[in-house]
């Protein structure tokens, strides 16, 4: 992305966030009232223990020479949580997120999720676990561009083995929750920047899981755009109760969270 | 796994995303098969054209010649025996001849018998050898002798040695000519007296063969193989004899195929059942109409010449059109010169020479046409083609001997068209063939059992008496051809499919590994390999599909297009290749073989999943947070 459209896609983003924001804080009068948004105090977990990590290492090659990118990490989170691990780039937040969501195999250690141990599956219970109990999103929201919005949200609910017209209505009750109702025909690359973000995280909710992982969900976006996807996130987390864990860099976001586990070169400082 | 229409609803995303990869990968291949599917319908049409126009002459036979070991080879003319039995005549006809003529009391010149021998002079200028001396009829005597006792290899050896090849049928052709005298066409029904005696017959200045009708059917035209006139000697002639008959110009070698076509259609419509006569006269018939003429031109020479004492014996010319004998216009001999002729043709007669002048007024009707033999190399398209692909009889006037031998006075005609033939024809006077089922026994029976007659000398072995060829047609070379292509077509086929593997393995490859992000995706949100992998085969069988559409068209548009451009070309010069009577016959480039064309969709199918497997084993397996680690 140029500096010119970076700059468009923020201005549009920008505009988008607000919108969708009072869109979802309508609907959720609507619905039930979840516009005032009870902040919990930092470090106090809110239920039960849904994923167990324990002495969790993992070492990657990168070319010739071996990455020891988590060392010994041991942490819990908690249902209806929300978490943000923050490190600096480059510390092991993301791998440690892959590895709760079971995406990568731990070089030692383990991962617990909702009673699971995930290294007892197989790869295929694995998807099937993963589809039902985690959400992921991503920094760059990977939406198919050929693929209208409705049918990118069915994504999940396609692997899921969902029922078309299950898992089309709720995709369409979740883009009507982020004020994207009315784009569900549309091309990814017909909506604005705001709108495909907010589709992204929506597509995450899809098979109703019990947590989602975010990696860098605010990474290219500026300030206050970064606080609206936060408020999304969790207001997502206080309508559904769903776990919010949030991998980032960025200490502002750890303001919001529920607790906050900070790495440095792949341990828990 | 996941839902099929799911699955299509992913995989023809991929078509959009990837859309120049989709193409390469779609056009290239099916640019090859279409190439393929388009040779095969080509080919196919092409085969079932050559298998109709095949009906024509001998080319769905398989027939080899077989040409005895001539007797008269130059072992007899330097067989000292041979010559030592041509002196011992020589002394005999010399000693019978002096009792004869004592006895009758007329004159005898020994020195007027040719000698038997001829001296070889070497380059040094001296005496090397002898060899027989073939006019000399002491000598001619000695050869028949020799060739009784050395006879040809006949039909019953021709058919021992070929019983292993499996033969179907063997047919023996008699070889014609006329001795002692000469056989001339009637042009118009009328003799041209200038040529008698010139040539042995004109007729039409080719051999004449006895052929069986299982040789002869072929080339019969339709409406004459059934007909029947006890008067006119059924021929079957060379399109150039016919041409000439007929009176029609003959074409210049570079000639358009429409000209050439033209001609022959014209040929085939004008020369069916026509009749023309022909005058035989032996040696003396033939000296008498020469004396005839001589006589006439030296009497007008001299028609004002006091001096000039006009013959004794005056000959004059039969009607033009009779083929009757010289007339005697005046005969002024004494009774002395006239008794003594008389004595003269009785001594004549008693040493076997001819005497009394014959002649003959015969029939011929045209009851079929074959292409004339090449005799050179083929400097045209339709003469190369027709060179591989024609079929014809020998360059001869051939007649049908079955229908030859209804005929009343079938007898009386051989004795006249077949009575010098082994003279002509180093003693041979019969050929053989041998028809065979499959060009594979053909060719092996000639590659076994042919032997290369040599200038002088015998084959080398017993076992192989004759010298075999193909005859009549190429259809061993044809079936070796059709042979060939299929070999080709199979390796086409084989180097088609690996680079349609190739390129589709390769911008599948690709298009899987450019996919990796979107797949690690997948993979987060819940799909598993499996659902990876039918993505991926919808899309191989997607691809597949429009590979196999766009060949299918582009190859039967292509064989199309191919034959609606040079259908009329290729049947005109089919039509002259092959001589076909049936004028009705078209010559088509396109055929549709099913079983063909779906084994090549099958082969497409088979490339596009081969072309799948690999890359898509090899990215399946990968960790897909690799792929995403990699992406950011």
């Amino acid at each position: 992305m140029s500096p010119e459209e970076l700059d468009r896609f923020l201005k549009r983003f920008n505009d988008d966030t607000d919108a969708a924001i009072a869109a979802i804080r309508q609907h959720a009068r609507a619905k039930r009232s979840f516009s005032a948004s009870p902040r919990i105090s930092a470090s106090r977990p809110v239920g039960k223990t849904l994923v167990s990590v324990r002495s969790l290492g993992k070492k990657y090659k990168v070319g010739r020479h071996t990455v020891q990118a988590l060392t010994n990490v041991t942490c819990e989170v908690h249902e209806g949580e929300f978490l943000v691990i923050t490190a600096p780039s480059g510390s092991g937040k993301s791998t440690l997120l892959q590895l709760m969501g079971g995406l990568d195999k731990p070089t030692n250690g383990s991962v617990t999720v909702d009673g699971v141990d995930l290294s007892s599956l197989s790869d295929s219970r694995l998807s099937e676990f993963r589809s039902h109990t985690i959400g992921f999103v991503f920094q760059f929201f990977y939406l198919q561009p050929f693929l209208s919005l409705e049918r990118n949200l069915e994504l999940p609910g396609i692997f899921a083995h969902t029922k078309r017209q299950e898992r089309q209505a709720r995709a369409k009750e979740l883009a009507a929750t982020v004020g994207i109702g009315d784009k569900l025909g549309y091309l990814p690359k017909e909506l604005s920047g705001g709108q495909i973000q907010r589709a992204a995280i929506i597509r995450a909710l899809l098979n109703s899981p019990k947590i989602i992982l975010a990696d860098e969900p605010t990474g290219n976006l500026d300030r206050a755009n970064s606080v609206g996807i936060i408020d999304l996130f969790e207001q997502i987390r206080q309508t559904l109760g769903t776990a919010i864990v949030i991998a980032t860099h960025d200490t502002a976001i750890a303001e919001r969270a529920d607790r906050v586990i900070s790495l440095q070169d792949g341990a828990i400082v | 796994m996941i839902r099929l229409r799911d699955g299509a609803l992913l995989a023809t995303t991929k078509l959009r995303t990837h859309r120049l990869r989709t193409i390469i990968s779609i056009f290239i291949p099916g640019l090859l098969f279409a190439g393929l599917i388009a040779a095969l319908l080509v080919a196919q049409g092409t085969d079932n054209s050559f298998k109709s126009f095949e009906q024509e002459g001998f080319n769905n036979r398989f027939l080899v010649s077989a040409t005895p070991d001539p007797p008269l080879n130059g072992d007899a003319l330097y067989n000292k025996d041979t010559q030592n039995l041509a002196k011992q005549i020589y002394t005999q006809t010399i000693s019978s001849k002096k009792v004869a003529a004592k006895k009758l009391a007329i004159d005898y010149d020994p020195n007027s018998e040719p000698q038997p021998l001829t001296s070889l002079v070497g380059a040094s200028g001296q005496q090397s050898g002898t060899i027989l001396n073939v006019s000399s009829p002491a000598a001619q005597e000695a050869l028949h002798e020799y060739i009784q006792a050395h006879p040809s290899p006949g039909v019953t050896r021709l058919r021992e040695i070929a019983r292993p090849y499996h033969p179907v049928g063997f047919y023996t052709v008699v070889m014609g000519g006329v001795s002692n005298g000469s056989l001339q066409v009637m042009q118009n029904g009328d003799e041209n007296f200038a040529g008698v005696g010139v040539q042995q017959h004109d007729i039409l200045q080719n051999t004449i063969e006895a052929a069986p009708q299982q040789m002869t059917r072929p080339f019969l035209l339709p409406q004459q193989a059934k007909q029947y006139d006890p008067d006119a000697i059924p021929v079957i002639l060379p399109y150039s004899d016919a041409e000439k008959l007929l009176g029609m110009k003959t074409l210049q070698s570079n000639a358009p195929p429409s000209q050439e076509l033209a001609q022959i259609k014209e040929l085939y419509t004008k020369a069916s059942g026509i009749t023309f006569t022909a005058c035989y006269r032996n040696s003396i018939s033939g000296q008498q109409i020469s004396m005839a003429i001589d006589q006439a031109a030296e009497m007008a020479k001299n028609k004002d010449n006091k001096q000039y004492q006009k013959p004794d014996l005056i000959y004059g010319l039969p009607a033009a059109g009779s083929c009757g004998p010289a007339t005697v216009l005046s005969d002024a001999r004494t009774s002395a010169e006239k008794a003594l002729q008389a004595k003269q043709d009785t001594f004549n007669r008693e040493f076997g020479d001819i005497v009394d002048p014959i002649q003959e007024k015969l029939s011929f009707r045209v009851v079929g046409l074959t292409p004339d033999q090449s005799s050179g190399p083929a400097t045209t398209l339709s003469g190369i083609l027709q060179s591989v692909a024609g079929s014809s009889l020998d360059n001869s006037v051939i007649i049908p001997s079955n229908m030859l031998d209804k005929m009343p006075n079938a007898t009386a005609i051989r004795s006249i068209l077949f009575s010098g033939s082994a003279d002509s024809n180093l003693g041979i006077s019969e050929m053989y063939y041998a028809e065979f089922a499959n060009a594979n026994d053909a060719r092996n029976f000639i590659a076994d059992k042919t032997c290369t007659t040599r200038v002088t000398g015998s084959c080398a072995t017993a076992q192989k008496p004759f010298q075999l060829d193909a005859y009549g047609s190429s259809s061993i070379a044809l079936a070796d051809l059709r042979h060939k292509f299929t070999t080709i077509f199979k390796l086409a086929m084989l180097t088609v499919a690996v680079l349609a593997i190739l390129i589709m393995s390769v911008t599948i490859g690709r298009i899987i590994a450019d996919s990796r992000r979107e797949t690690a995706v997948f993979r987060a949100i819940g799909a598993k390999r499996l659902d990876i992998g039918s993505i991926f085969s919808i899309y191989t069988s997607i691809l597949t599909v429009c590979v196999a559409l766009f060949a299918l068209g582009l190859g039967f548009l292509t064989a199309h297009f191919f034959d609606i451009h040079y259908w009329q070309e290729a049947t005109l010069q089919a039509q002259l290749i092959f001589g076909a009577s049936d004028t009705a016959r078209e010559f088509h480039f396109f055929a549709l073989n099913i079983r063909l064309i779906g084994l090549i969709v099958l082969l497409m199918v088979v490339c596009g999943v081969v072309g799948m497997l690999i890359p898509l084993a090899r990215n399946i397996r990968r960790n897909p947070i690799k792929d995403l680690r990699d992406e950011t």
